[in-house]
């Protein structure tokens, strides 16, 4: 097992090498020239665009910046915002908690609704509650998060006042009313997607002929389903987390920038707007690495939970 | 629910039609609308539905029903160029490394592993932040963006075929290697391809429209339905159907093509039917 960790882990550093680089050279290609982004856009003495140029290394060749600033990043600097001239590592501090809340929050929604939901559609095939569940995720699925979330505001918050339509809370306990509809909100789809899976997969696992021995021994319907079933019909479920996790981080984006959410999400969608490079490719990296971390972790959790894999 | 063949393909009708009307309401646009998109009139600055405004008007009195019909043209064409580039790139590219194998695949596989290192719309949108903000440049970011997953979907398709006793007779007749890929093999895996291209349809209406709410895509004041849910967000209190009314536009052309998609998965795919 501990082979495989260092494996895996070692497979994940030229990805990241060469992502980094991606996102570097990315925010590179830009028209806009970094130094008068700096100097705040106006007309600017060449005097003083040399300095800055000189002050933030933009004058060296494009690898030798890169090496400066993946060396800076190895030791947790990724660089200096242009705009705020804040550090973006502090940035990414400041802002960090709120997403992990929305995300944490999201996929324990998520999870709690779609595995009891996937086994009554599953149980029930073809009755008015699958075909209702079923209906319904389709509409998940469809829907943008942004509308949700629009309509979430409309409903809960201007019609029947229950719940905030803007913004966070001060401390963790104040935003879990806040972050309430919007959680709701960024996990319609992996709810979907997770009741489909579970619905599908106990499907299949009900057909099998070690359920049958199940049913003909005896064994109360509880623990066929919930013991001998459940745990086949949830491999597939942890195979698409990954998908799903991807889905969850591209959300944020949507759902902070609907909400007006301090978040991650909104400082990348704020740096973009705004040519803020050094915060776009901190982010970037930041939000791939952690990406690419999480991938590996639920990979390892599937060996955990499948002895097959790990033999293989 | 255990579909039979009939039900299949009665969804596979009400999928269709729902594209079909969608697409002609985008080319009969100009006919059909009582205003052109752009016009503007003050005196009518967030009027209520009537004759001459069947769902009311925005700010600057531009009919809504007007600017959504026309928004379906920027939608539509913008998936479709999304869908169509990198369902053929991400195709040769898979057909070419599932076949060749060695090197050509090992390097194709690993530039596939990093472009999915990324969350799709956050490599979207980096690349919009490299190029630029605007509808061309939000489709090539796409367009980028689906290409990895077609190749991988492709590449191994294509790697089973390989195997097959046709894919054999071929070769020992002396075919050259482009024309067992490009006339044997891709007849084979273009069902599934077809599948996979119109759910990835689904999924670029929707990408698209979130590249535009965030000011990243199509620009105001062109009508685009993303934009113009974007713009209506400000006025969400007094006006809400300047922005509900687009965001529906976009659920129900996302329902259309994936309820297609499972159609077709359903007719291609018997063995799946029952999940």
């Amino acid at each position: 097992m501990l082979a495989y960790l260092a494996r895996r882990l070692l497979q994940l550093v030229p990805v990241l090498l060469v992502a980094s680089f991606l996102v570097f050279v990315a925010a590179r290609l830009t028209p806009q020239d970094p130094a008068v982004v700096m100097a705040g856009g106006r007309q600017t003495s060449t005097a003083v665009l040399e300095a800055i140029r000189a002050k933030y290394h933009l004058d060296e060749s494009v690898p030798s910046q890169y090496l400066r600033w993946m060396a800076g990043a190895l030791l947790g600097d990724l660089g200096e915002s242009y705009r705020l001239k804040q550090g973006v590592s502090a940035m990414i501090a400041a802002r960090l908690p709120v997403s992990l809340q929305l995300i944490a929050m999201s996929v324990a929604i998520a999870l709690l609704a779609a595995v009891p939901l996937g086994i009554l559609a599953a149980l029930r095939k073809g009755s008015w509650v699958d075909i209702l569940a079923t209906s319904l995720s389709l509409a998940a699925l469809s829907s943008p998060v942004f509308l949700t979330g629009i309509l979430g505001i409309l409903l809960f918050s201007y019609t029947l006042g229950w719940l905030p339509a803007l913004g966070s809370g001060r401390n963790f306990a104040e935003n879990l009313r806040y972050l309430l509809m919007p959680s709701v909100a960024l996990a319609l789809n992996m709810l979907a997607l997770s009741m489909r899976m579970t619905r599908s997969g106990m499907i299949e696992a009900m057909r099998r002929p070690y359920i049958q021995t199940a049913i003909l021994k005896g064994l109360p319907r509880r623990t066929i389903v919930l013991k001998h079933a459940l745990r086949n019909a949830l491999l597939p479920l942890v195979t698409i987390t990954g998908l799903q996790i991807g889905f969850l981080l591209s959300g944020t984006v949507l759902v902070e920038y609907t909400f007006g959410l301090g978040g991650l999400g909104s400082l990348l969608v704020n740096a973009i707007q705004t040519s803020d490079y050094p915060v776009v490719q901190g982010l970037t990296l930041f939000i791939v690495s952690a990406f690419l971390l999480i991938n590996l972790l639920v990979d390892l959790l599937y060996g955990i939970i499948d002895p097959r894999i790990r033999q293989a | 629910m255990r579909r039979r063949p009939k039900a299949g393909r009665a969804v596979l009708l009400a999928a269709s039609s729902l594209v079909a009307l969608l697409c002609l309401g985008a080319l009969l646009a100009p006919a059909i609308a009582p205003h052109p998109p752009q016009a503007i009139d003050l005196r009518s600055s967030f009027a209520p539905p009537s004759q001459d405004h069947p769902l009311g008007a925005d700010k600057l009195g531009r009919d809504l029903l007007s600017r959504l019909l026309y928004g379906s043209r920027s939608t539509l064409l913008a998936a479709l160029l999304v869908v169509a580039s990198s369902t053929l790139l991400g195709t040769v590219l898979g057909l070419v490394s599932g076949y060749a194998g060695g090197l050509v695949d090992a390097m194709l596989s690993r530039i596939f592993d990093v472009l999915l290192a990324f969350p799709a719309l956050l490599l979207a949108l980096l690349i919009v932040a490299s190029v630029g903000r605007g509808m061309a440049n939000a489709v090539i970011a796409l367009a980028v963006v689906y290409v990895p997953t077609i190749a991988r979907l492709v590449r191994s398709l294509t790697l089973v075929e390989s195997r097959l006793a046709y894919v054999e007779a071929a070769q020992a007749l002396g075919y050259s290697s482009s024309r067992i890929v490009f006339v044997h093999i891709a007849p084979n895996v273009a069902p599934v391809v077809l599948v996979q291209s119109t759910i990835d349809f689904a999924y670029s209406i929707l990408d698209l429209a979130a590249l535009s709410f965030l000011g990243l895509g199509v620009q105001p004041p062109l009508a685009d339905w993303g934009a113009m849910l974007a713009e209506g967000r400000e006025y969400l209190l007094f006006a809400p159907s300047l922005a509900v009314a687009p965001g529906l536009a976009i659920m129900a052309a996302v329902i259309a093509f994936n309820l297609l998609g499972d159609g077709l998965q359903t007719r291609f795919d018997p063995g799946r039917r029952g999940a």
